[in-house]
């Protein structure tokens, strides 16, 4: 039976109708083989088993279910009474209702599943409601209402259709080829009746289409019009990942315009498109492309499949689907071979006709496409007509555009030097010539080639960077490090250096794991930066974390040490071996104090945080589940702990004394107990259900924390009040306590370290560690870093400034106005309030503050020499600042005109507003005359005088941007778009937008020919500087755009939005958005990259800087670091 | 959720009265309930349980059990879908033995073809494939119980076998495949 499975899997793999011929070749067992055909013939691609009865229980809020609720859909409305369920789609669930007023009756109501968007979806509605009213066919599905429900979900009220899907029922029927055609010519006809009124389908597909018998004739009715419209907004606030999620619903019937921009791209060809989709199914049983394997495609794939890839024609279908062919058309009432010859001339052409991948060679209408099918049963002679050979090359050349322009113009040269050849031209001459052009025609095909391959390339691994942040995000990270790992090297930016170095294991090994050192257990001291562990080989280490060095090491014994704990100020140590040692060491001496030997080794070990070493309490826990506990040191004998009600039934997993010492907590296989420590009686108790627990002393707050499946906070005296704080949908392996920041930080089996806030209760990841497993796992207290032994007893280290989140640096009581960084350890921030703060990020150190401006600060710029800092404010002036001396060196009045200043590569020149009193700072040779109206001014820093100066704008700049080559200025402006002056000459080009005025930032591409506007609508549009024109548009967040900041390489941009928590990452050659990356602020008013684009600098709204981690110096290897 | 019906319930129930226990025991109670609402919504109104009579039978069923005792998360939700397809498959069993002539009651072959094909089958319909796979290999069983049953993504199924994710996604459409064919071919 196995072999069945086996065999069925393998089969899969392969296209649909080649598996039987595979299946024959390689599967010689005839049983298991019929077993995997019939099999294969169940395995459709349907919602079977897919919706699961019962909800994810973390998934819950998620899944917007509540839609699919009886109870709560029943009172949406008094007017709808809900009877029951009939049909369930990609959008939701229909339900036959009957509606009590005004007219009693029964209708079809669809509630939406997803409530995420109801608003817009019933604004859309609303647009078409009009029109809608005004369609009445008989074959049309009347809708007679929408709006949102009680519970805010969208519904549609339809007319209650009893019907099949039209393929369903023509193939239960055995229709023939020609009722089949009969039947589509109705459809066409409701279609354009709906298309005269102006309402597109837009999602023309069978189930949409049912049919039922009235008195013995077959009735279409087309439902769901009008619907697909209000359904898919516009993308205007959606990221690609949406756009994907919506057209990967029914790409087979989809046109490759829609395909190609978005569903709404649509017009009235787009339906008949689709009902040529349909004509095929009809025909052949199958649609054009097989809906299962288009769906395993990306997203860039599927559309290139719909706008490129031309299916086999009808008739060739039906020949090359072989017995499977014979399977479904059998239904058709004639047998295969009648088929093929039946199809083949004009019923193909017809077919194809609809479905041609240019609108303009469709059908004009579905009448047309009617009164074609109208011909073919006739027997007339129909429109639709093969295509020529001519047609087939400007086909070709369609599908290449401009790029086989150049090769295409080369071709008629080819062929008027060939016409030359009768005016005299000589035979030679003219083969010559021709032999040449055909080579350089052969050049200039291979060369679009390539670029054609290499845009591909991109789109590809573009589709593979979203699908790597999606498998990252739905916690996948395994199928992320594959995907990482298998895009191309030259293609890889600044999102896959981010994703591999979020997705990469960033402990740093201190100590590898070896057979004769491996460590088993680690202990913070109270001191920051220090480190105890111990291993195999019967050494006690310290560790600086700080440095990650040893600092020192004792030999204790000559046997692995299995468990130690330090004693509150560092002076003591327990250690517990593998021989059932205890040994009480003395740090400072370096020499044993006490031991004394148990039977059974201890896995853990406890010390009271007294001084005295003759005052210690001391507990070991065995690995059999015996507690012993020693007061005032070793010497006297222990006294045996025991909870007689809950025994422990192994391992003790956690040991802790409370801070008063007055009570012991034990946690492990069987439970937690609180034990008395002087009276070893049990205080209370918790937990039977659990088969593994630790539990920490969060001292501080009063709590104790529970490690189980779920982690519970209770009362630290009395195990009383149990609070439930978090089930990640992950086990955990180890957790601890940080007092810091009242948080646990835990390690998981799903490899990740993550941090739960106690006070707020948010989570957060703070990175991966790769290998198997974790003997141990300790946080520090002053939540700095984290250290574990893995399996293979390496001892590593995660820092905090390498963990997965961002880390908030420093915070301005007010917004942050902008940014400035030489590096993460010289950030400079200007507040709102005109303060200029420095910090070194690195160690989250304060270094200089100035009051820099008495009024509102505007904006920083730093010299390319990283020698002088620049500033100016609403207080009219611009300040020059010396780094090194942290001194003002200049200060000058300026009027307004512009908000930011930008400075020149030359570390001298700055673009900004214009002075107060121009006279006193130009020479005599200058114009001032002419500088009147101007509005922005070339600065010489060195000098303090303007060289020349920029106009043509009606008001204020935003933000100003140097070309690379500094030879031009561009600028953001209010009412003006965006404007860019060459350096040597006057003459503003204005880059406008229709009814787009505002441009937020500017910036230029590397190699100057291109210029990055952030419109106020919040899409980036891409102009080729030259040409004047628009190649690209981005829409990359629904509110204005903060910034726009390119990457060193130049393929990239990064956006931010005020009102966006993520940043945005696009490749703007093929306008894909490859990454978003979270933030840490709720919204983002300024960013910088520092360090060579490792680091990013965030500034916020809310006055908070951020600093992210995005990449490593080192080469992030995928499987780096300990094993 | 009242927690006077929690309390009670928490009371009659094995072992109850520790109050920590009692405190652990409401967020598995809440899990539990959570996964029988989507249960009784998605039963398209033919099972006539309440969401919280669901989740009280299975909560109690969970106590009343012998081992009571969890290794993770996984297995605990494990152990809920188990407990919500007994459930289920017992109310379906009942209801139909109450009614006299419970056959009439079975939507016709139509549709019953039709939901086969489009949307879920009848519950004891699936039960009785399901119990017929499991002799098979009782992995594909399993892994039904979790995903439709309890809900798992086919990640945390595969965890929770300790299978790849590639067997599991092999195993989820060979056993697809297997109980549509079956459910089809019983019926016909």
């Amino acid at each position: 039976m196995d072999g069945a499975r086996d065999w069925f899997e393998k089969a899969r793999e392969i296209p649909v109708e080649e598996r039987s011929v595979w299946l024959r070749k390689h599967c010689t067992n005839g049983d298991i083989r019929e077993e995997v055909e019939e099999l294969l013939r169940f395995d459709l691609d349907d919602p079977f088993l897919e919706d699961p009865l019962v909800a994810p229980a973390d998934r819950e809020l998620t899944c917007s279910y509540r839609v699919s609720t009886p109870s709560t859909a029943k009172s949406f409305s008094s007017r709808y009474k809900l009877l029951q369920p009939i049909g369930e789609g990609g959008f939701g669930i229909v339900y036959m209702a009957e509606q009590t007023d005004p007219v009693r009756r029964r209708v079809a109501i669809k509630l939406l599943r997803w409530n995420t968007d109801s608003k817009s979806v019933i604004a859309r509605f609303e647009t078409e409601r009009q029109a809608l009213a005004m369609m009445d066919h008989p074959n049309i599905a009347r809708i007679y209402d929408g709006g949102v429900n009680d519970d805010g979900v969208p519904f549609f009220v339809m007319e209650l259709v009893n019907g099949v899907p039209i393929t369903d029922f023509c193939d239960s029927n055995q229709l023939s080829t020609a009722d089949r055609m009969r039947l589509l010519i109705v459809v066409c006809h409701a279609v354009q009746h709906a298309h005269q009124k102006g309402i597109i389908h837009r999602d023309l597909k069978p189930s949409n289409i049912l049919v039922s018998l009235l008195d013995g004739t077959p009735i279409p009715k087309v439902i769901d019009f009008g619907i697909a419209k209000a359904l898919h907004g516009p993308l205007t606030d959606k990221t690609l990942f949406t756009a994907f999620q919506q057209m990967i619903g029914t790409p087979e019937y989809m046109s490759p315009e829609q395909a190609e921009t978005s569903i709404l791209d649509a017009d009235t060809r787009s339906d008949v498109f689709s009902l040529g989709v349909l004509a095929y199914e009809l025909l052949t049983g199958t649609t054009p492309f097989d809906g299962h394997a288009l769906r395993k495609l990306g997203f860039a794939e599927i559309q290139r499949t719909i706008r490129e890839v031309d299916p086999p024609k009808p008739s060739d279908r039906v020949s090359t689907l072989g017995d499977q062919g014979a399977f479904k058309t059998s239904k058709q009432g004639i047998n295969h071979s009648n088929m093929y010859k039946a199809f083949r001339g004009d019923l193909d052409w017809i077919v194809m006709k609809a479905m041609e991948k240019d609108r303009n060679r469709r059908y004009s209408s579905a009448l047309s496409l009617a009164e074609d099918i109208r011909r073919w049963l006739e027997n007339e002679p129909v429109e639709a007509r093969p295509p020529s050979t001519v047609y087939r090359t400007a086909k070709f050349v369609r599908k290449h555009r401009t790029k086989v322009g150049i090769a295409l113009i080369l071709t008629l040269a080819t062929i008027l030097s060939a016409v030359g050849l009768g005016f005299g031209l000589s035979e030679r001459q003219a083969s010559a010539e021709r032999q040449e052009n055909a080579k350089i025609q052969n050049l200039q095909l291979q060369k679009m080639a390539v670029l054609e391959a290499d845009n591909n390339r991109s789109l590809r691994y573009g589709n593979a960077m979203i699908a790597a942040n999606q498998s990252f995000r739905n916690g996948r990270r395994a199928t992320t490090m594959e995907l990482l790992a298998e895009c191309p090297e030259d293609k890889r930016g600044v999102e896959w250096n981010w994703l591999s170095y979020l997705a990469s294991d960033r402990t740093v090994t201190i100590l590898q794991g070896s057979k004769e050192r491996a460590q088993s257990t680690l202990a913070y001291a109270s001191t920051d930066h220090l480190l105890y562990s111990a291993g195999v080989d019967g050494m006690l280490r310290l560790w600086r974390t700080d440095t990650n060095q040893e600092q020192q090491s004792w030999r204790v014994c000559n046997e692995a040490i299995l468990s130690i704990q330090i004693a509150e100020n560092d002076g003591y140590c327990i250690l517990a071996t593998q021989s059932g040692q205890v040994i009480l060491w003395d740090i400072s001496k370096g020499q044993i104090v006490e031991s004394t030997s148990l039977t059974v080794p201890a896995s853990i070990v406890a010390i009271s945080t007294d001084k005295n070493s003759h005052s210690m309490s001391i507990a070991a826990g065995c690995t059999d589940g015996e507690i012993f506990v020693w007061q005032s040191g070793l010497a006297k004998a222990p006294t045996r702990f025991v909870n007689a009600v809950q025994p422990f039934k192994g391992t003790i997993q956690s040991l802790e004394f409370s801070m008063d010492c007055s009570k012991l907590l034990a946690a492990g296989k069987g439970g937690v107990t609180l034990f008395d420590t002087i009276s070893g009686g049990v205080i209370q108790q918790y937990g039977q259900y659990w088969s593994s627990y630790a539990a920490r002393y969060a001292h501080d707050i009063g709590q104790i924390v529970v490690f189980g499946p779920p982690i519970v906070k209770v009362d630290a005296t009395i195990l009383s009040n149990p609070k439930l704080i978090a089930i990640p949908s992950t086990d955990i392996i180890a957790g601890n306590y940080v007092s810091h920041d009242h948080s646990l930080v835990i390690a998981t089996s799903d490899q990740s370290f993550r941090r739960i806030d106690l006070d707020t209760g948010n989570q957060e990841t703070l990175g991966y560690y790769h290998g198997t497993g974790i003997q141990q796992m300790v946080a520090a207290d002053d939540g700095r870093s984290l250290a574990m032994i893995d399996d293979s007893g390496a001892l590593k280290i995660l820092h905090r400034n390498a963990y997965a989140s961002p880390t908030t640096i420093a915070a301005f009581d007010c917004e942050v106005a902008s940014l400035a960084a030489l590096s993460s350890s010289q950030v400079f921030a200007l507040s709102d309030r005109g303060e200029i703060v420095a910090w070194n990020a690195n160690r989250e150190e304060e270094l200089e503050r100035h009051e820099a401006h008495t009024e509102q600060g505007f904006s920083l710029a730093l010299s390319s020499t990283g020698e002088q800092l620049v500033s100016n404010g609403l207080d009219q002036r611009l300040n020059v600042w010396s780094i090194d001396s942290h001194e003002a060196t200049a200060g000058y009045d300026i009027s307004w005109g512009a908000r930011y200043i930008a400075m020149h590569d030359d570390g001298k020149h700055l673009a900004g507003p214009m002075p107060r009193d121009i006279t006193t700072h130009v020479d005599a040779a200058f114009d001032v005359e002419a500088s009147r109206n101007a509005n922005l001014a070339f600065w010489n820093l060195e000098t303090g005088r303007i060289e020349r100066c920029f106009a043509g704008l009606t008001n204020w700049a935003m933000k100003l941007s140097f070309s690379a080559d500094c030879q031009m200025l561009a600028a953001a402006t209010i009412s003006d778009g965006a404007v860019v002056w060459r350096l040597d000459s006057n003459e503003p080009i204005h880059f406008h937008v229709e009814s787009l005025p505002q441009v937020d930032d500017v910036i230029f591409s590397r190699d100057n020919n291109y210029l990055f506007a952030a419109y106020h609508n919040g899409q980036v549009y891409v102009w080729n500087i030259a040409e004047k024109k628009v190649v690209r548009k981005m829409i990359c967040h629904g509110d204005q755009i903060s910034g726009i900041l390119l990457t060193a390489d130049g393929s990239r941009i990064l956006t931010s939005s005020l009102s966006d928590k993520v940043l945005r990452v696009w490749d703007w050659q093929t306008g894909q958005n490859t990454a978003e990356i979270d933030s840490g602020l709720s919204g983002v008013s300024e960013m910088q990259f520092t360090d060579n684009e490792q680091s990013l600098i965030l500034g916020g709204r809310d006055g908070r800087i951020n600093r992210l981690k995005i990449a490593t110096n080192k080469p992030v290897g995928l499987s780096e670091s300990g094993r | 959720m009242k927690p006077t019906t929690v309390t009670l319930l928490l009371q009659s129930a094995r072992e109850g009265n520790e109050d920590a226990a009692q405190r652990l025991w409401t967020s598995v109670y809440d899990e539990i309930r959570r996964i029988a609402q989507r249960a009784v919504n998605d039963e398209y109104g033919q099972n006539s349980l309440q969401a919280t009579e669901i989740a009280h039978e299975a909560y109690l069923k969970l106590s009343g059990s012998e081992s009571l005792e969890f290794e993770s998360r996984s297995h605990l939700l494990a152990t809920v879908a188990r407990a919500i397809r007994r459930l289920l498959v017992d109310r379906a069993r009942a209801r139909n033995a109450d009614k006299r002539g419970g056959e009439l009651h079975r939507v016709l072959l139509d549709d019953i073809l039709d939901k086969v094909s489009q949307k879920q089958p009848e519950i004891l319909d699936l039960e009785i494939a399901l119990e017929e796979l499991e002799k098979v290999d009782p992995r594909y069983a399993k892994l039904v119980e979790l995903r439709f049953f309890g809900g798992m993504t086919l990640e945390e199924s595969a965890a929770t076998m300790k299978v790849s994710l590639r067997t599991a996604a092999g195993d989820w459409a060979f056993a697809k495949a297997w109980l549509r064919r079956r459910l089809m071919k019983g019926l016909s």
